[in-house]
C-alpha cells in the first residue's frame, strides 16, 4: 500500500456520503466523490465527478478519469442510495425503476469498474451498503428492502469472484440515521423501527464509519463476503 | 486500424505475462489461440485480459468500450478464441460506437 489511499465514494453530495468524505479526508485519503448533481460544499483532498450511478457509459468514463489522474484505486465506498416509503399497492413502477437502478444497478456498475483498476494491483476493497429494512421486513419499504437484499447477494457473491485479485467485498447496513432518507418517515413508525434494535437508539454516522474502517483495514485482507447490520439487528 | 488493435491486443498479452506463472505464447500472431479450445487462457486470465484490453483501448483510441456483451458471451464463435477474432470484434465495436456517437 502507498502513503496516501485512493477512496473513491459514491453519493456524496448529502447525508453519510458527504459524513464519509469529509471523515476520510481528515483520515488522509485522496477522496474521490461522485453525485448526480454538483457538490455545495468543498474540501482539499476531495474531488467531486458528477455522474448519474445508473448510466453505464457516464460510470465507465468516471473511472477512466480516475485511472488517468490517480492511476489506481484503493478503496470503494458504495454509498449512493435511494428508498422510498410507500405500500407496495401504492407504489408506481417508476419509483421501483428508480429504487432498483440506483441500489442495485449502480452498486453493480460500480463494483465491476472499480474491481477492474483495483485487480491491475492485485489490491482493493469495496464496501457496499445494506440496510437492516431487509432482516427486519418493514412494512413500505418492500422495493428498497429487496433492492438491498440483491446488494447484499452481490457482496457474497462478488467477494467470490474478486477473491483471487485479493479485492475484499464487504457490506455494511446501517439503521435509520437521521438524514434526508428518513426525514418523511412518521416519528411514531420510526420509534417501533428502533424499537427492534438490540440497541435502541439511532445510528451516528461514526457508527457506519467504524465498521467501514475495519473492512477498509490493510489487515482485514482475510474478511469478505460479509454484511455486518448496526444496531444488534 | 487493425494493425493498432492487434498492437493493444499484445500489449495487453505482455501486461498478463507479468501477472502469470507460464507467460503466454504469441508466436502464432493473429491465429493465437487465447480461449476456448486450444486458448490459453482459463476464465480467470480471460477476464484480466479483457479488461487489460479496454484500458489499451481507452489509451490508444480514447473510447471506452465494453468487451464483455450477450453478444460475446453467447455466439457461436467467441470473439475471444484467438488474437484476430479479438482484433475483428473490437473493431466492430468501434464501429459501434462511431455509428451511436
Amino acid at each position: 500500500m502507498p502513503d496516501q489511499p485512493v477512496t473513491l465514494i459514491t453519493g456524496t453530495r448529502k447525508g453519510i456520503g458527504k459524513y464519509l468524505s469529509e471523515y476520510y479526508v481528515a483520515k488522509g485519503h485522496a477522496v474521490i466523490g461522485c453525485s448526480r448533481d454538483a457538490v455545495d460544499w468543498s474540501l482539499e483532498g476531495y474531488t467531486h465527478l458528477r455522474a448519474d450511478v445508473t448510466d453505464e457509459k457516464a460510470v465507465v468514463q468516471l473511472f477512466a478519469t480516475i485511472r488517468h489522474k490517480y492511476g489506481r484505486l484503493h478503496n470503494l465506498i458504495n454509498n449512493a442510495g435511494i428508498a422510498n416509503m410507500n405500500h407496495t399497492l401504492l407504489t408506481p413502477m417508476s419509483t421501483v425503476r428508480d429504487i432498483v437502478g440506483t441500489n442495485v444497478f449502480g452498486t453493480f456498475l460500480f463494483c465491476r469498474e472499480g474491481a477492474k483498476l483495483m485487480s491491475k494491483a492485485l489490491y482493493g476493497r469495496i464496501v457496499n451498503f445494506t440496510t437492516v429494512a431487509t432482516p427486519l421486513k418493514l412494512e413500505g419499504e418492500a422495493v428498497y428492502a429487496a433492492s438491498k437484499a440483491a446488494v447484499k447477494s452481490l457482496t457474497e457473491v462478488m467477494a467470490r469472484e474478486f477473491a483471487s485479485y485479493h479485492i475484499t467485498v464487504n457490506a455494511v447496513g446501517p439503521t435509520p440515521v437521521p438524514t434526508d432518507l428518513i426525514r418523511s418517515v412518521p416519528r411514531s413508525k420510526m420509534e417501533r423501527l428502533l424499537q427492534r434494535q438490540a440497541i435502541v437508539r439511532y445510528g451516528e454516522m461514526e457508527d457506519i464509519s467504524n465498521v467501514i474502517d475495519f473492512f477498509l483495514s490493510p489487515q482485514s485482507g482475510f474478511v469478505t463476503g460479509q454484511n455486518i447490520y448496526l444496531g444488534g439487528v | 486500424m487493425k494493425d493498432r488493435i492487434r498492437s493493444l491486443i499484445y500489449r495487453a498479452m505482455e501486461h498478463q505475462n507479468a501477472l502469470r506463472t507460464e507467460p503466454l505464447d504469441a508466436s502464432r500472431g493473429v491465429e493465437t489461440h487465447l480461449f476456448g479450445e486450444g486458448g490459453q487462457l482459463d476464465s480467470m486470465g480471460l477476464v484480466s485480459l479483457i479488461v487489460s484490453v479496454e484500458e489499451e483501448v481507452e489509451s490508444e483510441f480514447g473510447v471506452n468500450l465494453i468487451l464483455a456483451s450477450d453478444r460475446a458471451m453467447s455466439g457461436r464463435r467467441s470473439p475471444f478464441a484467438t488474437v484476430g477474432a479479438l482484433a475483428d470484434y473490437v473493431e466492430s465495436l468501434m464501429g459501434e460506437g462511431a455509428k451511436n456517437a
